[in-house]
């Protein structure tokens, strides 16, 4: 710690993204979603364990990474595909 | 730990995963809210689910305490911390 | 093709990689993913959480229960939340005239989905989760909510496993509405703070 998640308090994020849109752009972010919660139900893996996975990437590809490819990148790693 | 006393969030560092935000480390707030319990997530995160429980509580830290002069007085932020996470100031 | 579409095509298939785990290994069904997503269309929605406020408005029994256990309130109207883990907590923190609340989770992005839906893009985002903490007028601002200097902003970052739910208060007007047309005024981002609801003009004017 700090990770590139601990983001509170930092400068230079720049405006807040426009929001008009669909909740998900695309199908894949929802199914990556929601695949999460499930794994996560069935005991697969804690909040935590999928959370530190992802806090686990380096910061230059997290902060280049869209939002949800980050949850797809940790439940990859942490279920495999 | 009850409601209405001052603590510090420890100054730590730890590699792993941690729920303490950097903002807060080393700050002094005051408890004002008993959350419940939860599996201690820096253990969580290396051994899941088998992990201990522990206290979880909410500590305001007035604006001011965290990003100085600055900000606006009065203004305050809540943080939730688990109890080991905090010491007497 | 495109870059984007090539890239969201990579993607895509990554994750359908997933979804054939998570059928072989039982834990869910394509059928399955696509009933949770269509759910957040219909059932898993912000108007949850409007119902919510607006029985408190109109009930200070429930209000009271709301504020000591949202969790609990919450499922007296059928919302039942948590669901994935156990360990998610609903709580209400109230707005009144010295008191504004706005959440946020700095360190991921917790929200309170049960009751809400999926958060949208901007509560996601590194630009909202940085600021809101260090400079919430400013934020709010943005979103077109300037605080007066006498009101206390409290910021709440949902930094273990609670959730968080504003209860902003009734504007006024609202009370001639019926209950169904008070839901429609408490959208989302009143619900995080970043909103106060408000009664159409044209419904002040008959009131």
């Amino acid at each position: 710690m700090a990770y590139a998640n601990d983001v509170g308090g930092m400068h230079g994020f720049g405006d807040l993204p426009e929001e008009h849109g669909p909740l998900f752009e695309s199908v894949w972010e929802a199914q990556t979603f929601v695949l999460n919660q499930a794994f996560v139900a069935a005991g697969a893996y804690t909040l935590d364990e999928f959370r530190a996975t992802m806090e686990r990437i380096p910061p230059g590809e997290y902060y280049a990474m869209p939002y949800y490819e980050r949850w797809l990148t940790a439940l990859e790693t942490l279920v495999g595909s | 730990m009850n409601v209405g006393d001052r603590v510090r969030v420890r100054t730590m560092n730890p590699p792993g995963h941690n729920r303490a935000p950097r903002y807060v480390r080393g700050h002094v707030g005051e408890v004002v809210r008993f959350v419940g319990d939860g599996r201690f997530p820096d253990e969580s995160a290396v051994v899941g689910s088998a992990a201990h429980r522990e206290d979880i509580v909410t500590v305001a830290f007035p604006s001011a305490e965290l990003w100085g002069p600055d900000a606006h007085s009065g203004d305050r932020v809540h943080v939730d911390l688990f109890v080991s996470y905090l010491e007497q100031p | 093709m495109s870059a984007d579409h090539h890239r969201n095509a990579e993607l895509q298939a990554r994750v359908n990689r997933l979804l054939d785990v998570a059928e072989a290994r039982g834990v869910i069904t394509r059928a399955g993913v696509d009933q949770r997503i269509e759910a957040f269309s219909d059932r898993v929605t912000a108007r949850n959480g409007a119902e919510m406020i607006v029985r408190a408005w109109n009930s200070p029994e429930y209000r009271e229960r709301l504020l000591a256990d949202a969790g609990a309130a919450a499922a007296e109207l059928g919302h039942v939340g948590g669901g994935f883990s156990s360990d998610i907590r609903l709580h209400a923190v109230a707005n009144s005239a010295e008191v504004h609340n706005v959440i946020v989770c700095t360190l991921c992005s917790c929200y309170p989905v049960a009751w809400l839906g999926p958060p949208p893009a901007w509560y996601k985002s590194e630009a909202y989760r940085s600021r809101v903490v260090r400079d919430p007028r400013g934020v709010l601002a943005e979103f077109g909510l300037v605080v007066p200097d006498s009101t206390e902003v409290r910021v709440w970052d949902a930094s273990a496993e609670a959730r968080y739910i504003v209860v902003p208060e009734r504007p006024e007007g609202a009370e001639a509405l019926s209950e169904a047309e008070q839901v429609a005024l408490v959208t989302r981002d009143c619900l995080i703070g970043t909103a106060l609801p408000t009664v159409p003009a044209r419904v002040r004017e008959v009131t």
